[in-house]
């Protein structure tokens, strides 16, 4: 499989993932494209440790705590992509969206890693440097935050 | 903790994602290409500055350098002035460079043919002439307000080998 391929198989899910944690179609463009471009240069070094998702969010991740040190939060967040939702808009996921939006950074990291993406706790614990355990309170927690944000 | 299941998130990710690897391939060739570019230049670059310091500038570098060249050490004494011969090079161009060791404050070389002359340091004189058609050279030390002319062929004490350089 092409390195091409390989990384628009993985396109939209990498967009998604920098879109809800940036708020905007214009930084997440550009961070994706970012990312990608990094991803290029480290493929070489890409030893299959990993999944090539497990991999290439790693690099995401790491684009967007550098765009966060350079100030990419300071900015106020706009509520993402509705442009054209797959379904035809509908007011439940624009409550959803909002609600995910309200939360800080690092409850929307790990809900959106985990529960949008489905990636499991203990691969995204090892992506963020933390024990399997503090992730999972982490993620507890910020899924209760969700629910009230959301008025579940 | 509460064992209410979380809220199904998976929605949101059905993004509609713009064209951006193909433009990331795009970035990622110009940028190799760049610090490709960037490398040859730094090569180029030193390879100029080695170049650059390896090639004599000096009339003395020169004759210091030169690969074809004579260690001769005959010694002239004129009007209470010490010139030595040190080296003699062929500097191409029809052209031969002349180290001269020179003992006398203030003592003037001059040669026959001359295109170009050097002081380095107290004693150290080089000179360049056009290499003779015919005849050898005269050289001429001045000294104290006095000259003398010193004709470089045979019994001169520089060996005939300098002129068939």
């Amino acid at each position: 499989m092409e390195l091409e391929d390989v990384f628009r198989a993985h396109q939209q899910a990498v967009f998604a993932y920098f879109l809800r944690l940036v708020g905007n179609r214009q930084d997440a463009e550009e961070l994706t494209q970012e990312t990608f471009v990094r991803a290029c240069g480290a493929a070489l070094r890409f030893r299959g440790d990993s999944s090539v998702r497990t991999w290439l969010f790693g690099i995401a991740r790491r684009v967007l705590l550098e765009a966060s040190r350079a100030g990419l939060f300071e900015r106020r967040p706009e509520l993402a992509d509705r442009a054209s939702p797959p379904d035809g808009d509908s007011d439940e996921r624009m409550d959803l969206e909002r609600a995910l939006a309200s939360l800080g950074v690092a409850d929307r990291e790990a809900l959106v890693m985990v529960d949008m993406l489905g990636f499991e706790p203990i691969e995204v614990a090892a992506m963020v440097g933390v024990t399997p355990e503090t992730f999972r309170v982490r993620l507890h927690r910020a899924r209760g935050r969700l629910r009230e944000a959301y008025g579940a | 903790m509460s064992e209410q299941p979380p809220l199904d998130l998976r929605a949101l990710a059905g993004v509609d994602s713009p064209e951006i690897v193909h433009e990331a391939l795009r970035r990622f060739r110009r940028k190799i290409l760049k610090r490709y570019l960037w490398f040859l230049l730094a090569v180029v670059v030193a390879a100029i500055a080695i170049w650059w310091g390896r090639t004599p500038t000096t009339l003395a570098e020169r004759v210091d350098r030169a690969s074809r060249a004579i260690e001769a050490h005959p010694v002239w004494h004129a009007n209470g002035a010490t010139v030595a011969l040190d080296r003699v090079a062929d500097l191409g161009d029809g052209r031969l460079g002349f180290h001269f060791v020179v003992i006398g404050t203030g003592a003037r070389l001059r040669m026959t043919g001359q295109v170009a002359a050097e002081d380095v340091g107290t004693w150290d004189r080089y000179v360049e002439i056009e290499r003779p058609v015919q005849g050898y050279p005269t050289l001429t030390i001045s000294y104290r307000g006095l000259r003398s002319s010193i004709s470089l062929g045979p019994g001169s004490g520089v060996t005939r080998a300098v002129w068939s350089l």
